[in-house]
C-alpha cells in the first residue's frame, strides 16, 4: 500500500504543528513580540515625531534577524529530534518513503517557521500603526519574498541537517543566511580589483546563498514604490531551484543513512 | 525553543540588572563628565558605556543612509580613484558633501551579474549617485537628538546636528546654538565645540568679543591636550582637528579685523607650530588677509 507525499506531508505538518504547541515554541514568539513592544514603548518616552524611519529600520532589523534565527532553529531541529526520541523508526515502518518524510518535514518547517514570521510581521504592523507611523503597500511584497526565502532557508536547513549535527548546523545555516551579502560584496570586489572573470563570478554567484536577497525591509523602510513583479517570480524561481537542489543532495544521503 | 526561552529569561534579567547598576553613573557621566575614572572602577559600567558609545556610532552610521533613502554608499578604492571606472557621489543640494565615494550596489553598465545585479537593484534601494538629492533634513534632525542624548560625549553628534538644524532652516540660529552649548557643558575639553560656537557668534551675531573668547577657548582646550602629551590624539580626530586649526585661524582673523597686525601674526605662528603646512595660516603669518 503506497501513499501519496500530499498526504505525507500533511500528516507530518499537522503533526509538526501539534509539536510546536507542545513544545510552545509559540512561547518564544510571544516573547520576542513582548521585546519588541517593550522596544516600540521606550520611544514614547522620546515621543516618536521625525524619529519614524528610525522606529521603522528598528522594527524590520529586529524582524529579520528573530525570524531567521527562528527559521534555522526549527528547520535544524526537525529531523535530528524525530532520531533521538527514536520516533522516527515508527514513522519510517509506515509505507512512506524517506524522500517523502524529507519534504514532510520541509513543509513542517516552513509552515512552522512561517506562521512565526507573520505573527512577528503583524505584531510589528500593528505596534508600527500604534505609534502612527504607517507601511506603504510595499509591505505586502515584502512579505511575500520574505517567505519565499524562509522557504528556501529551511531547505537548507533540512537538507544540511542530514549531514551535519545539530549545532554545526545551526551555526553554518546563519553563517550562510546573515553572511549571505558579504560573499556577494567580497565576489564583487575580487572582479574589479582582482580582476575575477565574469563568467567565473556569475558561476560562484549562482552557487552561492542569496538569502540578502529575500529582503527588501530597507525600501518598506524608506517608503519607495512596489518593485516590478518579474522580480519576485525570479526569487521564487530561483527558491524552487537552489532549495530543491538542497533537498535532493539531502535525500541522496539520507536514502542510504544508517539511523540511531 | 525551551532552551532560548532558558537564555532569553536569564539574559533580560542581568541586563536589568546591569541597567540599573549602571544608570546612576551614566547620569553622573552626562553630568560631571568623571566618567572615566568611574568606568575604570566598574567593569559592568564600562561594557554598558561602550554600548552606548557603539549606539551612537550606529546612529551616526545610519544619519547617511537615512539622508540617501537607504541607498548605501562607500568609498572608492584606489584603483577605482585612479581608472575612473566608478561614479562618484555627488549632491545636487549641498546637503551632503561627497568626496570619492560611489553606490555599494553598482550602476547596471559596471555590474558583471547579468540578471543577480538588476535583481538586487529592485530589491534594496538603488540610486544614480550622480548628482543626487537628499530626504529632507528635518527627518535625521531627531537622530543626531537621540545619539547625544544617548552618548552625551559624542562631540561630532553635536557638531553635524547644529549644522543640521540650520540647513533645516537658517532662523533656527538659537536653536543650533542651544545644541552646541548643550554639547560644550558635556565636554568640556572639546576643541572643535568651542570653535563651532566662536564662528557662530561672529559670523551670525557679530559678537566679535564673545566669539574671541569661545576661540581663545578652544586654543586654552588645544594646549591643555598638548600638555598632557596627547597632541596626537586630537590631530587624528578630523572634527577636533579642524576645529584646533579653525580656532587659530579665526582669531587670527580677528586680530585683521580690529587692523593689530602683531597679534595676528602671533596667533598665526601659534596655529603653525600645530598646523605647518597650512596655507591660511601662512598667509596670516605674513600679516595678509
Amino acid at each position: 500500500m503506497s501513499v501519496s507525499l500530499i498526504q505525507v506531508c500533511r500528516a507530518l505538518t499537522v503533526a509538526g504543528l501539534l509539536e510546536t504547541l507542545r513544545r510552545k515554541d509559540l512561547y518564544v514568539v510571544l516573547m520576542l513580540m513582548a521585546l519588541m513592544v517593550l522596544g516600540a514603548s521606550t520611544f514614547r518616552v522620546f515621543g516618536v515625531r521625525g524619529l519614524e524611519i528610525f522606529i521603522k529600520d528598528t522594527t524590520f532589523l529586529a524582524m529579520g534577524i528573530f525570524s531567521t534565527v527562528l527559521t534555522v532553529l526549527i528547520a535544524a531541529r526537525q529531523l535530528p529530534d524525530e532520531v533521538q526520541r527514536r520516533t522516527i523508526y515508527p514513522l519510517l515502518a509506515r509505507p512512506i518513503t524517506r524522500g517523502q518524510l524529507l519534504m514532510g518535514k520541509w513543509l513542517t518547517a516552513f509552515i512552522t517557521a512561517g506562521a512565526c514570521f507573520l505573527i512577528l510581521a503583524g505584531a510589528a504592523w500593528l505596534l508600527l500603526l500604534m505609534l502612527g507611523v504607517p507601511l506603504k503597500p510595499i509591505f505586502g511584497q515584502y512579505l511575500l519574498l520574505k517567505l519565499i526565502g524562509i522557504g528556501w532557508l529551511c531547505a537548507l536547513g533540512v537538507a544540511l541537517s542530514v549531514y551535519l549535527t545539530p549545532a554545526a548546523n545551526v551555526t553554518l545555516s546563519l553563517i550562510l543566511a546573515f553572511g549571505s551579502g558579504l560573499f556577494n560584496r567580497l565576489l564583487l570586489m575580487a572582479h574589479w580589483e582582482r580582476g575575477l572573470d565574469a563568467l567565473w563570478l556569475n558561476w560562484l554567484y549562482g552557487v552561492l546563498p542569496h538569502y540578502d536577497l529575500f529582503d527588501m525591509s530597507q525600501k518598506v523602510v524608506y517608503d519607495w514604490d512596489p518593485i516590478a513583479w518579474w522580480v519576485i517570480g525570479a526569487m521564487a524561481v530561483y527558491a524552487l531551484g537552489s532549495g530543491g537542489a538542497y533537498l535532493l543532495l539531502g535525500w541522496l544521503r539520507f536514502r542510504r543513512q544508517v539511523l540511531g | 525553543m525551551r532552551s532560548i526561552a532558558l537564555v532569553l529569561v536569564p539574559l533580560g534579567l542581568v541586563g536589568g540588572v546591569a541597567v540599573r547598576l549602571a544608570l546612576p553613573v551614566q547620569v553622573q557621566r552626562a553630568d560631571t563628565l568623571a566618567a572615566q575614572t568611574l568606568y575604570d572602577r566598574h567593569a559592568m559600567v564600562s561594557v554598558i558605556g561602550e554600548l552606548r558609545s557603539s549606539l551612537a556610532g550606529y546612529l551616526w552610521v545610519k544619519t547617511d543612509e537615512y539622508t540617501h533613502g537607504g541607498v548605501q554608499l562607500r568609498p572608492m578604492t584606489e584603483r577605482e580613484k585612479r581608472l575612473g571606472t566608478a561614479r562618484e557621489a555627488s549632491s545636487a543640494d549641498e546637503v551632503h558633501h561627497h568626496e570619492d565615494e560611489t553606490s555599494v550596489i553598482p550602476e547596471p553598465e559596471r555590474d558583471p551579474r547579468w540578471l543577480w545585479g538588476d535583481i538586487e537593484r529592485q530589491v534594496k534601494p538603488f540610486f544614480d549617485v550622480r548628482h543626487h538629492f537628499h530626504r529632507p533634513v528635518r527627518e535625521v534632525l531627531p537622530l543626531y537628538r537621540f545619539m547625544t542624548w544617548v552618548d552625551p560625549t559624542f562631540v561630532q553628534g553635536y557638531l553635524v546636528g547644529a549644522q543640521m538644524i540650520l540647513f533645516d532652516n537658517k532662523r533656527n540660529l538659537r536653536e543650533a546654538m542651544a545644541f552646541l552649548k548643550e554639547g560644550a557643558r558635556h565636554n568640556p575639553r572639546s576643541i572643535a565645540l568651542f570653535t563651532e560656537l566662536g564662528r557662530h557668534t561672529l559670523v551670525q551675531l557679530g559678537d566679535d568679543a564673545q566669539a574671541e573668547r569661545y576661540f581663545r577657548q578652544a586654543v586654552a582646550n588645544g594646549d591643555r591636550w598638548v600638555q598632557a602629551g596627547n597632541a596626537s590624539m586630537i590631530l587624528q580626530n578630523p572634527f577636533e582637528r579642524e576645529g584646533w586649526r579653525d580656532a587659530y585661524r579665526w582669531l587670527a582673523i580677528l586680530k585683521h579685523r580690529e587692523q593689530r597686525l602683531s597679534e595676528q601674526r602671533e596667533w598665526a605662528r601659534r596655529g603653525l607650530t600645530y598646523f605647518p603646512d597650512d596655507p591660511v595660516l601662512q598667509q596670516l603669518a605674513r600679516g595678509a588677509l
